[in-house]
């Protein structure tokens, strides 16, 4: 009898070690899409960057099962993202970060508002079409209403700008657009005059000055990618504009200044992001970000290590396919800075900073 | 108690474990054997490869060197020099010039988007290394604004400026193309230093995602981990699919070139060949095992049916049939076995016989049997259920065999229990309570496995009665005996006492009784009145019944027997010799003893008085010899002896030579009880010639041998 329990439990044993060969761990897939490649690159970089760490410091694990990172580059094409969400819908990938640009966002989220158990939650993507939807769609940076420029436009009111000439990136226009209406209004209702002009990125850079010099704007505001910006605060420069140039959070990137060299000194920039904060939470994180990268944390990056945390937070007590109601009903989530509040339709709101390049680096002024 | 095993399982287990082992057993040498093979293979390919790799890379970046030595030796004499290398070298993307405050001063660019003369570069890293003093510059992989693409630069002091040649892989990169695995992914990555992946075949030409890989397995388990070309194991995208490979580490801009294969993969290669060898192992395994269970059933079914068989006989059942095997052997044993079956049967009904026998036997026994197991009855015959007055078996067994002996012979009885007895005597009771004497004899035996005593039982009351009854004939003969003596001893007084009175009368009446005849013959009278008065002494206590046990000597019993007789034997002439002249003890009945004595020389004088040699001398020699536990004693006469034919009968009851009016045949049957059973002596009579006054005679010698209990 006892051999005969002694061989069951040795076959037993055998049957489980070599079942362990074939039977895969439980994996939760995040997707994550964007412009991984070319000039949208350098922010969605600094997002990829953020993810990655935050999932460094939970080794890709949650509850047990291991979280599986997959990146999609849809080279901020339409068709690509389109086809990458479909193949996210098709492998099961229930939680998706990005996308970054508001163009692109508009092309995945109709794909994936058929899911009830699709979520998508992202940095950037701050069209405020998306504001106040019940969709499947989060983000953890502030929506481009007409509030959330109030206290930039009141500081350039109160700085004597008055007349300013736009300039956005044209590929980007659904971000671009709102962006626009939203600072205009704000700055007319504080005060300001309609911009001069709006003028694309793309054009030929020598009419782009000649119009700059014809208009005499006070202030130059560029909504475009860092490269673009860059280029276009070179080129002004380098033609002798020294007119003063505030430019959106799109830009706001490491590349920003070095493509820009001393052309970008003096460059304005409000956020929701405040690079000197003394939070422990964002100290440490910066640490672990430096150590890693040996490169300066951006707003993206920062936000979308928090974006990460709040998914693990969320998976840690629901189901992949139920993260939107779990995030619904707790709402507070401990940023790396401050608190980030969800509302119902799963929009932040934050408080904003401003900074100005100076000596090649990016410096927070008080308002 | 000791384990038993079966024997049946036990082979079977042994057979099915060998059976199992052993396919098992080379399979895994089988398996690990390949899995080394395979490895040791892949191994020295990837070396090779990797080494091959390496020397290219070096290479290639030694013709960018070369490439910027050109631009120092020629820039200032050729305008187009920019150009003319960048369209004629593949790897060239574009190169530009800076000045010492990082404005691009002139340039080629192969695809430019945003590059102006005039454009400050100075935040570029490729200019700050310069500018810190170092002579040249392999950066890593970056986001190049020129063409909007990943890219990596060379840059390196010209004079008062500094040139940067941005590089595109293209020939490395067809190069790494060409190593392939067996899943036609490549095998080649190359890392920069932040881990950033520079070259993926199986992606595009750079890798443009710019993801940092440091916190990857690649590095974690890897690169930052083991030392150059030392293969291993490393995790893909985190954790899905293992890698198999090495790595090795570019000098010149320490980017890290590894090599991998899908271990996935590798196993894949080895599963077809593992997953046949388990189908061998398998069916061979099966086809053994029933093979053996086909076996074992053929070899052990005889087995079977002979132990059912067995079990049938041992329960009493000889009629089973055993079928035959397909196997020799077996049929040997199976033969073997029915004549051994067919011996049983055979022994059977003849030990059925002998148990019929025996038990007719002990039934038809005249002596009561008692089988008894520590006292307790167990079986019996119909004897011994008559003798103890019971109606059948059933009463007596399992009783006590106690319940059947008498208080008296109660200890003496359990003594015997406890030994291989000899017949010895006890009183025993029966069902109504009466008791009877029995003559017993327990012997020990075997029975299934058990120690029993078989006790034979002999009622021998009718023997004591008749034994009683002889002793009181003998005592009669013995009185009528006494009574002649008695006469012979008589004779003389009375006759004295008649001649004195009939002379005292004659003279009276002659008037011649003098006073002094008066007092000799009155004297004569009462002396002769005293002899009788003692002899009537002697013979009262002759005839005493007293038989008490005592110690006496044996010189005063025997002279006592004779003054008994004296008379008797002197009448006929016959000479007493009693050369006994020590006083000897011993233990018994004095009366008996002498009765015994006197029935001895009795019997010696009706020999010498019917004897048929001529001798005159009449003779009877009583002598004692004493040794060292015993005495001797011996009554011998020259009677001639008792006819040969006779002489082992004499001492039974009822026999005699004489005629019925002289003998009775019971004087020395009693006398052998009296010395044999009451004092347990011994006595032997032989016919001897003997020496006496130079004269030989013949005549019986009657040896009696007691114990003695003093010197």
């Amino acid at each position: 009898m006892k051999k005969i329990l002694i061989s069951s439990v040795a076959i037993i044993a055998l049957i489980l070690f070599i079942s362990n060969f074939f039977i895969k761990p439980d994996t939760i897939k995040i997707g994550l899409i964007g412009a991984l490649t070319g000039k949208y690159s350098l922010t969605e970089n600094d997002i990829l960057n953020g993810v990655q760490l935050a999932l460094d410091t939970h080794n890709y694990k949650v509850n047990n099962k291991k979280i599986e990172l997959i990146l999609k580059d849809d080279k901020h094409d339409a068709a690509l993202n389109k086809k990458y969400i479909n193949e996210f819908i098709q492998n099961d990938v229930k939680i998706i970060i990005g996308n970054f640009t508001t163009s692109m966002t508009k092309v995945s989220l109709p794909i994936i508002n058929k899911y009830d158990d699709m979520f998508m939650i992202a940095v950037g993507s701050a069209g405020n079409s998306f504001s106040a939807k019940d969709d499947r769609f989060f983000r953890v940076h502030v929506a481009n209403n007409e509030q959330r420029f109030d206290g930039f436009t009141q500081k350039m009111i109160k700085d004597n700008y008055k007349k300013i000439y736009m300039i956005y990136d044209p590929i980007n226009k659904a971000y671009t657009k709102d962006f626009i209406e939203n600072f205009e209004k704000s700055f007319v209702k504080n005060g300001g005059e309609k911009f001069l002009s709006h003028n694309k990125t793309d054009v030929n850079l020598d009419l782009l000055v000649n119009d700059i010099k014809k208009t005499n704007p006070d202030l130059i505001l560029i909504a475009a990618n860092s490269v673009d910006s860059a280029k276009v605060v070179q080129y002004i420069r380098m033609k002798n504009i020294n007119t003063k140039v505030a430019s959106s959070e799109w830009a706001m990137t490491n590349d920003f200044i070095i493509n820009g060299g001393k052309s970008v000194e003096g460059v304005l920039f409000n956020i929701e992001y405040d690079s000197t904060s003394n939070k422990k939470e964002f100290i440490s994180f910066k640490e672990k970000y430096i150590k890693k990268y040996k490169t300066q944390p951006t707003i993206f990056s920062s936000q979308a290590y928090e974006l990460t945390q709040i998914i693990i937070d969320a998976l840690k007590n629901s189901d992949e396919s139920k993260i939107k109601e779990q995030i619904l009903s707790k709402k507070v989530y401990q940023g790396l800075q401050d608190e980030i509040i969800f509302d119902e339709y799963g929009d932040v709101k934050r408080k904003f900073y401003s900074y100005i390049i100076k000596d090649g680096q990016y410096e927070r002024v008080n308002n | 108690m000791k384990k038993k095993y079966s024997l049946k399982k036990l082979i079977l287990l042994f057979l099915i474990s060998f059976t199992i082992l052993v396919p098992i057993t080379i399979g895994l040498i089988t398996t690990y054997n390949l899995y080394n093979t395979k490895m040791n293979t892949l191994h020295h390919n990837q070396t090779q490869t990797l080494q091959q790799v390496n020397l290219e890379t070096n290479e290639f970046l030694e013709k960018i060197v070369t490439v910027s030595k050109y631009i120092k030796q020629n820039y200032d004499n050729d305008n187009l020099l920019l150009k003319r290398i960048s369209e004629l070298n593949d790897n060239i993307a574009s190169i530009i010039i800076l000045d010492k405050s990082g404005m691009i001063t002139d340039f080629y660019a192969v695809g430019n988007l945003n590059l102006y003369k005039g454009f400050d570069y100075s935040n570029k890293i490729y200019f700050k290394e310069i500018m810190n003093g170092k002579e040249f510059f392999w950066s890593d992989l970056f986001f190049s604004t020129i063409d909007e693409t990943q890219s990596l630069s060379y840059s390196f002091k010209l004079k008062d400026k500094i040139g940067v040649i941005f590089i595109k892989l293209t020939d490395i990169s067809s190069f790494i193309k060409i190593f392939k695995n067996t899943d036609n992914s490549h095998m080649i990555r190359i890392y920069d230093n932040n881990g950033i992946l520079i070259l993926n075949p199986d992606e595009t030409q750079l890798k443009t995602q710019r993801v940092n890989l440091l916190a990857q397995s690649v590095f974690i388990d890897l690169i930052n981990k083991v030392k150059p070309y030392e293969q291993t194991t490393f995790t893909k995208n985190n954790f899905k699919n293992n890698d198999l490979g090495m790595y090795t580490t570019i000098k010149k801009t320490g980017w890290n070139i590894v090599i991998r294969e899908c271990y996935a993969n590798i196993i894949k290669d080895l599963e077809y060949m593992i997953v046949g060898i388990i189908l061998i192992v398998l069916l061979f395994i099966t086809i053994s095992i029933l093979f053996i269970l086909k076996i074992s059933k053929r070899v052990f079914s005889p087995l079977d049916d002979l132990e059912n068989i067995t079990s049938s006989i041992a329960s009493g059942k000889y009629n089973s049939k055993i079928k035959d095997s397909y196997f020799d052997e077996f049929s040997g044993l199976i033969n073997s076995f029915k004549n051994m079956q067919h011996e049983i049967k055979k022994r059977e009904v003849s030990l059925q016989k002998s148990v019929e026998s025996f038990e007719s036997m002990i039934n038809s026994t005249m002596e009561a049997i008692i089988i008894h197991e520590n006292e307790i009855c167990i079986d019996l015959n119909e004897v011994a259920v008559k003798l103890l007055g019971y109606n059948n078996k059933k009463e007596i067994i399992n009783k006590n065999t106690l319940d059947f002996i008498s208080k008296s012979s109660e200890q003496e009885f359990k003594d015997k229990m406890l030994i291989n007895s000899d017949p010895y005597e006890i009183t025993m009771v029966k069902k109504d309570g009466t008791e009877f004497e029995a003559l017993v004899q327990g012997k020990f035996i075997e029975i299934d496995n058990k120690v029993a005593k078989v006790s034979a039982i002999i009622d021998i009351t009718e023997l004591k009665e008749k034994d009683k009854l002889l002793f009181e004939q003998s005592k009669m003969a013995s009185m009528g005996e006494m009574i002649g003596n008695i006469a012979h001893q008589w004779r003389q007084p009375l006759s004295t006492i008649s001649t004195a009175s009939s002379g005292m009368k004659f003279q009276k009446e002659y008037g011649e009784l003098s006073d002094n005849d008066f007092y000799v013959s009155v004297d004569a009278i009462v002396k002769s009145t005293k002899y009788l008065s003692s002899t009537i002494d002697d013979f009262r206590n002759f005839f005493s019944t007293d038989k008490e046990m005592e110690e006496f000597n044996i010189n005063e019993a025997v002279k006592k027997s004779l003054s008994l007789i004296d008379s008797s034997l002197k009448s006929n002439f016959i000479d007493i010799i009693n050369e006994i002249n020590e006083n000897i003890i011993i233990y018994g009945c004095k009366n008996e003893f002498i009765q015994a004595i006197m029935n001895i020389m009795t019997n010696a004088k009706d020999a010498l008085l019917v004897r048929k040699t001529n001798e005159d001398c009449k003779l009877i020699i009583i002598s004692l010899k004493k040794r060292d536990n015993y005495v001797l004693l011996c009554i011998q006469d020259n009677a001639g002896g008792i006819p040969n034919e006779v002489i082992s009968k004499i001492f039974e009851p009822y026999f005699t030579t004489k005629h019925k009016s002289q003998g009775t045949g019971i004087g020395l049957y009693m006398t052998h009880q009296i010395i044999t059973e009451h004092m347990g002596g011994d006595i032997k009579v032989t016919n001897e010639t003997f020496e006496h006054d130079k004269i030989e005679y013949k005549g019986a010698n009657f040896k009696i041998k007691f114990k003695t209990i003093n010197n």
